[in-house]
């Protein structure tokens, strides 16, 4: 399913024509770009922090740059690309800034044995996974979300991250062994 | 498959460092064959594909709280506080623009600062005016009322902000002069939605602008609508 659906507002005009709109200072392809961004921005950043209203101000921050630096916007990468980079920068400030505590989700097993218990399980699991998610270094998080909740490719991911092709796949490498010791109990079942 | 044989080692490594972007579908069609080749003689893979999907399925949904127009509107009384992107003629593309760096620094640091909720405090405060003179209006008048975080089926043409001490009557004036229609908000920042005549729009905004009831009024509707 994709996500960031326009609002319709464009018809079919794409990135990359909206980002030379936006560069030459039109707020309707600014909306539109916006729109088409936000759901794709907040399920990335999601996994950054937990705190919405931090979330909706670093994709903010982001779209900000974006108006800004619009006009300067080369197309040697993919637009996509360009904005999850910018994203991903101002979440590193944002989190260093504030060293956010990762707060634990709560631990809610104890209250909802009265679910059926399938819905328990997968419920469990995917609070499970947010958890491990959430224990990665921010570095880390990043690749295992873009890769899995975004379908970015792993050379994409390097360009957007600005670092190498290699220290993705490291990332990956590290994550999976640590997702996988985290989440030992949730997966048993397909192993 | 025969795991003494070095290059069968070097392959399954090769292919475990590749499984993420299999299982999430993002290869590249010579190396996704690459990796279904050995998948076909590798249980210990297939095993860990199963469970990168299982990961892969277990995509948590996103925050109910979020919500895209309140974000987008606060965001656009933000653009008009910051000088526009610089003017490049849209005709052509444009050369990389050198960079404004020490305004570039100086917007990270305003970008840095202390968060800015006081709209959320006058968006309170809106609410309640707004509330209040959408159930003057005439019944049957506001023609399509539009929540915010429903689907954007219908585009509003404005989006107005009203100053903290407007009181009813102004917001009442203003919508009965201008001729128009209520549909959609609050956001949370305290935007509302208007429905103008395309024909009307830039006069209904210049008029806004201009009222000292007004704390901000801000285009929405795609050109694509008139």
């Amino acid at each position: 399913m994709r996500l960031g659906r326009r609002a319709g507002v464009t018809g079919d005009v794409d990135d990359g024509e909206l980002v030379r709109l936006v560069g030459g200072g039109d707020r309707l392809a600014f909306q539109a770009l916006y729109r088409a961004y936000f759901p794709r921005l907040a399920r990335f950043l999601d996994r950054m922090t937990r705190n919405v209203p931090l979330l909706e101000e670093i994709v903010n921050d982001t779209m900000l740059v974006v108006w800004q630096k619009a006009s300067s916007y080369d197309g040697s990468s993919k637009v996509s690309t360009w904005i999850f980079g910018i994203a991903y920068r101002q979440a590193l400030k944002a989190l260093r800034g504030l060293d956010e505590p990762l707060e634990e989700a709560p631990d809610v097993a104890g209250e909802e044995w009265h679910e059926p218990e399938h819905a328990l399980a997968a419920l469990q699991l995917q609070r499970g996974v947010g958890r491990a998610l959430d224990a990665l270094p921010l570095e880390q998080r990043a690749v295992v979300c873009l890769t899995y909740y975004h379908g970015m490719a792993y050379q994409e991911i390097a360009e957007t991250l600005s670092c190498p092709v290699n220290t993705v796949k490291t990332r990956m490498f590290h994550a999976r062994l640590r997702l996988k010791d985290m989440l030992s109990e949730h997966m048993e079942e397909t192993r | 498959m025969n795991m003494q044989d070095p290059s069968n080692v070097a392959q399954h490594q090769d292919v475990q460092s590749l499984l993420p972007w299999y299982a999430a579908g993002s290869l590249a069609d010579s190396e996704a064959e690459r990796v279904q080749q050995h998948l076909r003689e590798c249980p210990e893979c297939r095993a860990e594909l199963a469970w990168q999907r299982r990961l892969i399925e277990t995509a948590a949904p996103l925050p109910a709280a979020l919500d895209q127009e309140r974000a987008l509107a606060r965001l656009m009384a933000r653009l008009d506080e910051v000088p526009a992107p610089l003017a490049q003629p849209v005709s052509k593309p444009s050369p990389a623009a050198p960079a404004p760096s020490r305004f570039a620094g100086a917007l990270l640091d305003w970008l840095r600062g202390p968060g800015d909720w006081k709209g959320w405090a006058i968006a309170a405060q809106a609410l309640v005016i707004v509330l209040l003179a959408a159930k003057m209006l005439p019944a049957g008048a506001p023609p399509d009322y539009k929540a915010l975080g429903s689907a954007p089926a219908a585009t509003p043409d404005l989006l107005v902000v009203f100053k903290q001490d407007a009181s009813v009557q102004d917001v009442q004036r203003l919508l009965k002069t201008s001729g128009a229609h209520l549909v959609g908000g609050p956001t949370a920042t305290g935007a509302w939605l208007l429905d103008v005549e395309a024909a009307q729009r830039s006069a209904v905004l210049a008029a806004l602008r201009a009222d000292p009831a007004v704390e901000m009024a801000e285009l929405l509707a795609a050109e694509g609508k008139q």
